[in-house]
């Protein structure tokens, strides 16, 4: 891969810090009067997503990575990977390990479009759609009328995840969930 | 781009300046862009072409020039002039800029402070920041700041703490190499003021009372040691920078040969310096000058968020 330098940095860019494939997030020229020069970059980790704050010497350059990112249908697991499918009619299909899925696990539903991140052709992140529809199969029995008092209650997903809902809902419903926070948004509106 | 609005305010502002200079009787002068002689700043980088005598420079500032004119003339002047710096790019920089650069005789720092006060309040259309905070503009000393903060002068304070600190400020810092010299004492106190002192000094403020390692070429106070310069600093963006100036030949050869020392250990290019300057700045009256960065006066008072706003062509599309 190329070398990129510091006035080549932009949001998006993917590169390697440490090893790690990163894609940058910011980037500034500072200088301080006549003092030294550098560029305050922050850097998301595509492999943890956690955002790293780092000062270079302007000028400074570092080795791009290859990274991709696809929409894919998750298709289903086998207990250690997790298998997925392009969605540009090229019928390719690639496996995930535990720590691409990580916390996505729980939102991974059977067709749903993820977002996979390939690093070197190797899946390294999957990122579930912002809002999915899922099934409850547990949670406390409904309480009839009570639609305003706010209440809320645990309810388990067909998929695992654990989210609050209000009282009024029941057993084999299906509801949505912004999968970024982890929130009840509504009844799904198929249902 | 800029828009054509901001266009004609940039053109109404420039005429407020000259206006404002003309009513005080300081003339306006043209100095060199090109020269034999460059800035041997170790952080300022020139750019250079050559004819058949060999190598020149397009100057970082009029600086030196404007310093011969004075000690020659002995009169107030001042400048609108292209600069340029190379690599400086961002939100901030373009590799070439404007400056606006005066002298004035017999002035002291707090009447050159107040003289830029006066400037800004002659130009049309201030913005609403202006207007609440002129009248009572903070004046903070980088020395007391500095000691509030740290317990220890920045003059004294050793270089290993001085690193120590900036490791803490929690930005993980590669951009400095530890050296042990004042220019690396510099970079340090630099880093540590922006990152930890700055935010909590208020939008606009003049800044005084430098360390002794960023004096360049302002006078040092032998009571309190502190270099008599300051910055005007509007959101985090440095406007002006004046000094006390230094009128002393072997002091300023001195300063010139422990920069020049500091290029060779980081293996920066040698410059040839400017003995004219250095030789005239004996015959200069006692006086103040101040450097402010056009574009960057611009940018702030139109509200822009770039110079790529307030510049037309700006760097790298031309």
């Amino acid at each position: 891969m190329a070398n990129y330098s510091t006035n080549e940095f932009k949001s998006g860019l993917k590169v390697l810090l440490e090893g790690d494939p990163c894609s940058i997030v910011e980037n500034e020229f500072v200088k301080p009067g006549k003092g030294q020069a550098f560029n305050r970059v922050r850097l998301k980790n595509l492999k943890t997503g956690r955002v790293w704050e780092r000062t270079f010497k302007s000028g400074e350059s570092l080795e791009g990575a290859d990274v991709m990112e696809y929409e894919m249908e998750y298709m289903y697991s086998d207990g250690e990977y997790w298998h997925f499918m392009k969605t540009d009619d090229s019928f390719e299909q690639i496996a995930a390990d535990k720590n691409a899925v990580s916390e996505g696990i729980q939102w991974l539903k059977e067709n749903s479009r993820c977002t996979v991140t390939l690093w070197n052709d190797v899946p390294i992140l999957v990122v579930a759609p912002n809002f999915v529809d899922l099934d409850i199969v547990e949670t406390d029995p409904g309480l009839k009328g009570d639609t305003a008092t706010g209440g809320s209650k645990p309810a388990t997903l067909s998929t695992g995840a654990m989210v609050k809902v209000p009282l009024f809902i029941n057993i084999g419903e299906s509801i949505r969930v912004d999968t970024r926070t982890g929130e009840y948004q509504g009844r799904s509106k198929s249902a | 781009m800029p828009t054509w609005p901001v266009l004609k305010a940039r053109g109404k502002m420039l005429a407020a300046i000259r206006q404002f200079f003309e009513a005080r009787s300081v003339t306006e002068v043209s100095t060199p862009t090109l020269s034999r002689s460059g800035t041997v700043d170790v952080q300022l980088a020139s750019f250079e072409v050559s004819d058949k005598a060999g190598k020149l420079f397009l100057q970082t500032s009029p600086e030196y020039a404007l310093k011969r004119a004075l000690a020659f003339y002995g009169e107030a002047i001042f400048e609108i002039t292209p600069a340029f710096r190379r690599g400086d790019h961002g939100r901030q920089h373009n590799p070439e800029f404007t400056m606006l650069e005066w002298y004035r005789p017999g002035l002291g720092l707090t009447g050159l402070m107040a003289e830029v006060v006066d400037l800004l309040n002659t130009l049309p259309e201030p913005p609403e920041i202006w207007r609440t905070r002129r009248a009572d503009l903070p004046v903070y000393s980088f020395r007391s700041v500095f000691e509030a903060r740290f317990g220890v002068n920045p003059n004294e304070a050793d270089l290993s703490s001085l690193w120590e600190w900036v490791q803490e400020t929690g930005a993980q810092v590669t951009h400095l190499e530890p050296y042990d010299d004042d220019q690396f004492r510099s970079d340090c106190l630099d880093f540590l003021f922006l990152e930890v002192l700055q935010p909590s000094l208020g939008d606009i403020f003049f800044l005084t009372e430098f360390p002794q390692c960023q004096a360049a070429l302002a006078e040092i106070d032998p009571g309190t040691g502190a270099a008599q310069r300051f910055e005007l600093y509007w959101q985090g963006t440095e406007l002006a920078n004046g000094y006390l100036e230094l009128r002393d030949p072997a002091a300023i050869l001195s300063r010139h040969t422990l920069m020049a020392a500091a290029r060779v250990n980081r293996g920066l290019p040698s410059i040839a310096f400017d003995s004219a300057f250095a030789e005239a700045s004996a015959l200069m009256p006692p006086c103040s000058g101040v450097a402010l960065g056009i574009d960057r006066l611009v940018m702030v008072w139109l509200e822009a968020k770039a110079l790529s706003e307030v510049q037309l062509f700006p760097w790298p599309n031309h």
